[in-house]
């Protein structure tokens, strides 16, 4: 199918609330989308979503012989696929630009910032090698793809367990299986961070927002995705668009993507390893059962986000909503001892909410960040955008 | 802020009077229509090992020994002689891509409309040039199917004067099965607004109020009074929530479905409610069967 146009009145209506200083989904202009991550049954499978859009990303590993140029090293292959499943248009099949971008980014910024330690996936050198493979499915798409996929390959590959191996004297190689001896944990050096920037130009002024929904990202003029880790290297750099930046104007960018990108990684790596010791703790393992909630639970949990975020309160759940879930009480009993976040941030919840409040303090954990970098009143962030079309580091801070 | 949840509302009964006999075979894909192999078969069906079977989800028909499945909701195919609604796409050499709710990009040709400033004038290079000086990405247009070729593609016209650049209005995307068969498309309603029913499934509610246009290709961008949007606005939630109720879009249903509102004083924005809609909708149907 092919991608219904925009109207030309959606269309200036996003440009109208840009240029006055208000995204239509009423976020501050450099706050991101909450972020949620689960991870299924098998070690190495991971779901992001990044407000609602969706991606999936699983890892496999497999024995394989190394390359000959270079013996000592395992092999990293990812792959992104764009299933019509994510929007109407996409086509299985047939490779588009979205996708060959997508899968540009993923290989800067995850394989050749060689981010993973190869060596230490060699079994012997010059005959077997252990080769990873990160398939990354998007599963829905609502703008800014290329930061969830970054997530989810990076949150995947972090989880993700190999097999023990053992090696005989005749060069033969056994793989236990995960019950005979403790499966090993895939060493990260440096966590890849990826941010997207949008810009958009209204009457010759330049407005920068970050993570852009699906409706911003149809109107924006360019694009700047930045990849980075914490600890100061840039792994790659994408500026496809229409927009001309001067050289500083990139660099303020970078220094703001910087201090986002910190506690990107160091969100990613408490959940990942939060469900890693769950999971060794407990026997039974939920994986994304506790996802696929009915469509009466996700309307009210959509309900309630709305009016807390339009509030800014501690909810709590009503009365009439509990015996709306009645009938789902039982199955999601089963899952309240299960606690996916740390952060015990809001009182009252009920047990049968656990979703409800998990989105909650990973939002609290954001904001929390968020509130330092910059403002979240809107007067503080029109007034960044009214000043002359260069952005400086002031405004960005 | 009055928020409700869309599936508190009680499930609708069906709102077809079931008459027995007079009630369509409804068949599902993969369902079998005869095993009788002296039938012919006709669109949505085909023959597995002697047996019929329905291709598409629809009603079936029997014309002498011709059987075929009418699906129920069909992307746009497109018919000569139609007039549909279509929004630019593309401005290209000598033609515009314009987007219609089918499977493609529908063609208008340079040579197909009507030029400004006389009939019947060839069109230059000039002309060609300022190709987005009449229309441009994003502009609706009201035209008329000339031609469909064997791939689907439909080639589109709009040599008379009712066809060419929408003005002020509401565009509305319904499916296309649901809009009657109509020789004449565009419609003034007594309440003071043209309708046009695209076959397509497109619908554009205009006021009849500012006319005066210097040509067909230039916008009128005179102030609407707040009447006549708020009378534009009304006939919009109506065929919005007729379209709901799978209840077929005509002047009358669509008259009926305004009157009705009106009748019972409901307001624009509570046309949009699942409950009133609902309401509105079973009054409209059982004003028709009258």
């Amino acid at each position: 199918m092919r991608e219904t146009p925009l109207s030309t009145c959606e269309r200036a209506a996003v440009l109208a609330a840009i240029s006055r200083g208000v995204r239509l989904d009423n976020r501050g202009f450099l706050e991101v989308r909450d972020i949620n991550l689960s991870f299924g049954k098998e070690y190495g499978s991971c779901t992001v979503t990044l407000g609602e859009t969706r991606v999936l990303a699983q890892v496999t590993c497999e024995v394989v012989e190394p390359r000959p140029s270079r013996p000592n090293e395992g092999k990293l292959s990812i792959s992104v696929r764009l299933s019509p499943m994510a929007a109407p248009h996409f086509e299985s099949g047939r490779g588009n630009e979205l996708m060959d971008e997508l899968q540009m980014i993923l290989d800067r910024n995850i394989k050749e910032s060689r981010c993973l330690d190869l060596e230490a996936l060699c079994i012997m050198a010059e005959e077997s090698v252990w080769q990873l493979r990160v398939d990354v499915t998007v599963l829905n798409h609502a703008g800014n793809l290329g930061d969830a996929c970054n997530l989810a390959a990076v949150a995947a590959l972090r989880h993700f367990h190999r097999p023990d191996v053992s090696v005989e004297e005749d060069g033969r190689v056994t793989i236990h299986t995960f019950e005979e001896s403790e499966p090993i944990a895939t060493y990260m050096k440096k966590v890849p961070v990826c941010l997207t920037y949008a810009f958009f130009i209204i009457d010759e002024n330049i407005h920068m927002l970050m993570d852009p929904s699906e409706k911003e990202e149809r109107v924006m003029s360019g694009k700047l995705v930045v990849g980075l880790n914490p600890h100061g290297e840039i792994t790659s750099l994408i500026f496809p668009g229409r927009v001309l930046l001067s050289k500083k104007d990139i660099m303020n960018c970078i220094k703001s993507a910087f201090k986002k990108a910190k506690f990107s990684a160091e969100m990613i790596q408490n959940l990942v390893d939060e469900d890693i010791v769950k999971r060794k703790s407990s026997v039974k393992v939920d994986g994304f059962a506790k996802n696929l909630i009915s469509d009466t639970v996700y309307a009210s949990h959509m309900v309630k986000k709305t009016i807390d975020k339009g509030q800014n309160f501690k909810f709590q759940v009503p009365r009439e909503s509990d015996e709306e879930n009645g009938s789902l009480n039982d199955e999601m009993d089963e899952d309240i001892n299960d606690e996916e976040s740390g952060d015990d941030n809001s009182d009252a919840k009920p047990n049968k909410s656990d979703i409800l409040w998990r989105i909650q303090s990973i939002r609290q954990a954001s904001t929390k960040d968020d509130d330092a970098t910059h403002s979240m009143e809107t007067d503080g962030e029109s007034e960044e955008e009214e000043k002359k079309p260069k952005l400086t580091a002031q405004d960005l801070i | 802020m009055d928020i409700k949840l869309a599936s508190e509302l009680p499930r609708m009964r069906s709102m077809i009077p079931a008459h027995g006999s007079a009630r369509p075979k409804l068949v599902t894909p993969g369902e079998i229509i005869s095993h009788d192999t002296s039938f012919m078969r006709g669109h949505g069906t085909y023959m597995e090992d002697e047996i019929q079977v329905a291709s598409v989800a629809g009603f079936v028909t029997r014309v002498n020994r011709l059987i075929t499945v009418t699906p129920l909701r069909q992307v746009y195919q497109g018919a000569v002689g139609d007039t549909i609604i279509g929004r630019i796409t593309q401005v290209q050499n000598k033609r515009w891509k314009v987007d219609v709710n089918a499977r493609l990009d529908a063609e208008l040709r340079l040579t197909n409309i009507q030029l400004p400033g006389g009939e019947q004038r060839r069109s230059s290079v000039e002309d060609e040039r300022e190709m987005r000086a009449l229309l441009r990405e994003g502009d609706l247009v009201c035209v008329e199917v000339q031609k469909i070729s064997d791939d689907g593609l439909i080639r589109l016209a709009a040599r008379s004067t009712k066809f060419g650049k929408l003005s002020q209005g509401t565009l509305l995307a319904i499916s296309p099965s649901l809009v009657v068969q109509d020789k004449q498309r565009m419609h003034d309603l007594p309440c003071g607004a043209r309708v046009i029913f695209g076959a397509n499934g497109y619908v554009y509610i205009t006021p009849t109020v500012p006319q005066e246009q210097v040509s067909t290709y230039t916008v009128n961008f005179e102030e609407v009074p707040i009447e006549v949007r708020k009378t534009v606005g009304r006939l919009r939630n109506c065929i919005k929530l007729l379209a709901h109720h799978s209840i077929m879009i005509s002047p009358t249903s669509v008259m009926s479905a305004y009157d009705q509102s009106i009748d019972q004083e409901y307001e624009i924005k509570d046309l949009l409610r699942p409950e009133v809609m609902q309401d509105v909708a079973v009054a409209t149907v059982q004003k028709m069967n009258e």
